[in-house]
């Protein structure tokens, strides 16, 4: 579950400041998937940012399973995103000069888990995306699709408490990314993780449950897909 | 589905069955295909084979059955299938999309300065859509996750996305005029 209460936040002053989110209130419960959208410069984003502490409000409080994240300091925060928050990004930030395997073992190693554990970990999530085949291959030589898949894998190696995915098809061709957003809709169906998808695009927007719509940095439009 | 359409639907149908076909399992076959896109009254399913044996595109053979009333089985007959082939050939006409025909209506009556009001219809018209964009990627999710390879559904899907996708290319148009239109964008 994450829970943004009373949310204000902007970025730069006087004739630079721009009000990224105004008074955001938006509950997203466990297991749901919902999509984020809106024009540029929304504040979809930022939102996705707040939720995982990567940057903090001017005022309001983030709760993200059972944690208030805008109470946490640095160290917390680093745990925190370590174990309960898989992010998905549009350039799917993968290390080339690392296979995939690795990339996927990446945040288990950094929050130093056995070696027998990790290997465990990185077999069940690449077998989930669809990539077991390509274990063995360097990030830099897999296709867009594969790379997201790989990036996909990253995030569930932790047994997320929610996935944040921004822009997650952004940079894929349509049929790429059809085939991203069905695979987060399934990992979200099979495992029930709280996965919050940013996009432009409304079919994939339709594949969530909910699609909240920001305009200025405000909720604009809530619609429940049911 | 206006009801010369409806009529060519249930005369392809049962032309597909080269045996012939009962009522009961023709409504089966409707709703299998239509499912919530064609909400096919019965009554008027029925209304619509008489019609059609009426005019010489049916036959109908009475299969006897034990201890039960008969059952009727429709077949295509040449002049049925006459008729399918010239409609199947014959060009079609634009659809009207009655949706989209209120919209116009209602951007033509709301006060052009009332851009509050226009955002809420904008704003509730888009609900409507992408709700109906959900249902048609539940239903392909549904027949892929079957494994049933339908190929006219597929195409019939691609078609009924993309014309959503252009009713809310129209709305986000619709919003962006307002927004260079209105001095503050604020106002929302």
């Amino acid at each position: 579950m994450i829970r943004f209460s009373n949310i204000y936040k902007h970025f730069g002053e006087a004739e630079m400041r721009v009000d990224a989110l105004r008074a955001v209130d938006l509950e997203i419960p466990r297991g749901q998937m919902c999509a984020v959208m809106g024009p540029s410069g929304s504040g979809k984003s930022t939102l996705l940012h707040l939720a995982a502490g990567l940057v903090a409000p001017d005022s309001g409080h983030v709760h993200l399973d059972g944690d208030n994240v805008t109470a946490l300091g640095a160290e917390d925060l680093s745990a925190l995103r370590r174990r309960k928050i898989g992010f998905i990004f549009q350039f799917f930030n993968l290390l080339p000069y690392l296979t995939a395997a690795d990339n996927v073992g990446l945040p288990l190693r950094l929050d130093e888990r056995d070696e027998s554990d990790v290997r465990a970990e990185v077999e069940r999530s690449l077998e989930l995306v669809g990539m077991s085949h390509r274990a063995s291959h360097k990030a830099s030589t897999l296709s867009g699709g594969e790379m997201q898949r790989i990036a996909i894998a990253r995030a569930l190696a932790i047994s997320p408490a929610v996935v944040l995915a921004d822009e997650p098809t952004g940079n894929l061709d349509s049929v790429s990314g059809r085939q991203i957003i069905e695979l987060l809709r399934d990992l979200n169906e099979e495992t029930g993780v709280t996965t919050v998808v940013v996009t432009h695009d409304p079919v994939w927007g339709s594949f969530c449950d909910r699609i909240v719509r920001l305009s200025d940095g405000s909720v604009t439009e809530d619609i429940a897909l049911d | 589905m206006a009801s010369g359409n409806l009529q060519y639907a249930v005369l392809g149908l049962i032309a597909s069955k080269t045996d012939g076909v009962h009522g009961y399992q023709l409504k089966g076959e409707c709703e299998a295909i239509a499912d919530e896109f064609w909400a096919l009254n019965y009554g008027r399913l029925y209304r619509i084979l008489d019609e059609l044996e009426g005019s010489g595109a049916l036959s109908v053979a009475d299969e006897i059955q034990k201890g039960r009333p008969n059952k009727k089985v429709y077949r295509i007959t040449e002049k049925g299938q006459q008729n399918l082939d010239d409609w199947l050939l014959a060009p079609v006409e634009p659809n009207a999309q009655p949706l989209r025909d209120e919209m116009v209506l209602k951007l033509l009556f709301v006060p052009a300065d009332d851009v509050d009001r226009i955002y809420e219809i904008v704003k509730q018209q888009r609900s409507v859509y992408l709700t109906r964009l959900a249902r048609v990627t539940r239903r392909r999710r549904r027949l892929e996750k079957a494994g049933i390879n339908m190929r006219a559904t597929e195409m019939i899907l691609d078609g009924a996305e993309m014309r959503v996708r252009a009713d809310l290319s129209w709305l986000e148009s619709i919003e962006r005029r307002l927004i260079r239109q209105s001095s503050v964008g604020s106002r929302r």
